[in-house]
């Protein structure tokens, strides 16, 4: 096992180099604090490293984002302080928002819209916001959202539809500000 | 009116075939569902587009150094449990030979044993009697139960201790003078002293961060030691010729 030991490292930095953007940029969505991320995503590096024989070799990225998020959720979480925006009910029926108030398509091309999407993004509630950085950003299946927050795939369709929601709702609003959109005029 | 959540799961590609063909229904007979879903896509690729990539580039270098302390503690601990039995046995052939050493010379005393021959002093202290005739009898009935000859001199003695340890006979004296106190540790039944460095007729050394002289007298090791940061060996060396 010892001779070993040196692939085992060279095949775990080749495949954490490459997913180490979305490991650092899960833990900045998550806990918003780069501070805290950079911890959160060498511990998780670190967990990963010792847990790499255990690994069933399917998929590396999302094996390593449930080891982030778990991290995340047991342990970084609690130390937080200050209330956690989660006041809506996760089973709550989602209204349409198309129609009167669209997103413009000159909206998807604002140069300056990254700070935009992060804020709104930070604005969402904290499970609402890791699904949707796990699906949208991350790029992870239903299934692997549900392993990696350990909850069941209906709440995680659920806690996507809701996060979106409210995305939009807070990119709307930055629209108007802009003057992208006018209140009550449609998509077009 | 549409299911949103199925709505928002035909827009990922994680619906069954009989929900895909459900929502594909209403998608057509519904234009406001439609509408719902275009807007779906654009908010996922607006997203998608404009989330910000971090530098980590540094982050990462820092994870690597943390992965190698790993592998290094790993690798000393896989030696460890490999030769576990190979270690035990090294050091305890070490303590044996260690035994059987002393067993072949038994008198010889080396300069990390007075420590042990200190603490190994059961008995408590006596002090000298007040009057200076009285002090020096004392002092030299102490010296006397280990056979050694000396005289105080100048030195005041404080307190002595004395007892039987590894079957030498030890005494130990605590004095001072002006310039701070000393402690003579006398050990009988002694043919050599190991330990520290020649330094004319005596050896020099440090015992427990205080420096040391030791030398030997009727058939007895005698250690003196004293401050390091008052006295050098020299200093010692001196005080040790005027109490020969």
């Amino acid at each position: 096992m010892l001779w070993g030991k040196r692939d085992l490292r060279d095949t775990f930095e080749r495949q954490a180099e490459k997913v180490f953007p979305s490991v650092f940029g899960t833990a900045l969505r998550l806990t918003r604090s780069r501070e805290e991320a950079e911890d959160l995503a060498q511990e998780a590096i670190v967990r990963a490293y010792e847990a790499f024989d255990r690994f069933d070799g399917s998929n590396f990225k999302a094996w390593m984002l449930r080891i982030v998020t778990n991290l995340y959720i047991n342990k970084y979480r609690q130390r937080q302080r200050g209330p956690q925006l989660h006041s809506f009910e996760e089973d709550g029926v989602v209204e349409p928002m198309a129609g009167e108030n669209e997103i413009p398509d000159r909206l998807l091309f604002d140069e300056e819209l990254g700070a935009e999407v992060e804020e709104a993004l930070g604005k969402v509630p904290e499970d609402f916001r890791t699904a949707v950085v796990l699906s949208d950003l991350e790029g992870l299946s239903y299934q692997e959202i549900a392993d990696a927050t350990e909850v069941p795939i209906g709440t995680v369709r659920s806690r996507i539809a809701r996060g979106r929601s409210i995305l939009r709702k807070n990119l709307m609003d930055y629209a108007m500000k802009e003057g992208y959109l006018k209140q009550g005029t449609n998509n077009g | 009116m549409v299911n949103l959540e199925l709505l928002h799961a035909y827009a990922d590609g994680e619906l069954t075939g009989a929900e895909r063909t459900e929502v594909e229904a209403v998608l057509k007979a519904d234009p406001a569902a439609a509408a719902e879903l275009v807007a779906i896509r654009n908010t996922k690729t607006l997203v998608a587009r404009n989330a910000r990539a971090s530098e980590c580039e540094d982050l990462w270098k820092t994870c690597c150094g943390r992965l190698d302390e790993i592998d290094k503690t790993k690798r000393v601990e896989s030696f460890v449990s490999r030769y576990a039995w190979g270690l035990c046995a090294l050091f305890l052939c070490v303590i044996l030979a260690g035994g059987v050493l002393r067993k072949l010379n038994p008198n010889t005393v080396r300069t990390g044993q007075v420590a042990s021959y200190v603490s190994g002093l059961a008995g408590g202290w006596s002090r000298p009697p007040q009057q200076p005739e009285g002090r020096r009898e004392w002092f030299a009935e102490k010296l006397g139960q280990v056979g050694a000859e000396m005289k105080p001199n100048q030195l005041v003695v404080l307190a002595g201790q004395d007892g039987i340890v590894d079957n030498h006979h030890v005494v130990r004296l605590m004095m001072a003078d002006s310039v701070g106190p000393l402690e003579l540790v006398v050990v009988s039944n002694t043919d050599e002293i190991e330990g520290g460095q020649e330094m004319g007729r005596f050896r020099a050394g440090s015992i427990n961060g205080a420096n040391c002289v030791a030398w030997r007298q009727n058939g007895c090791a005698a250690f003196l030691m004293g401050d390091s940061t008052q006295r050098s060996h020299e200093d010692l060396a001196e005080i040790a010729d005027a109490l020969k």
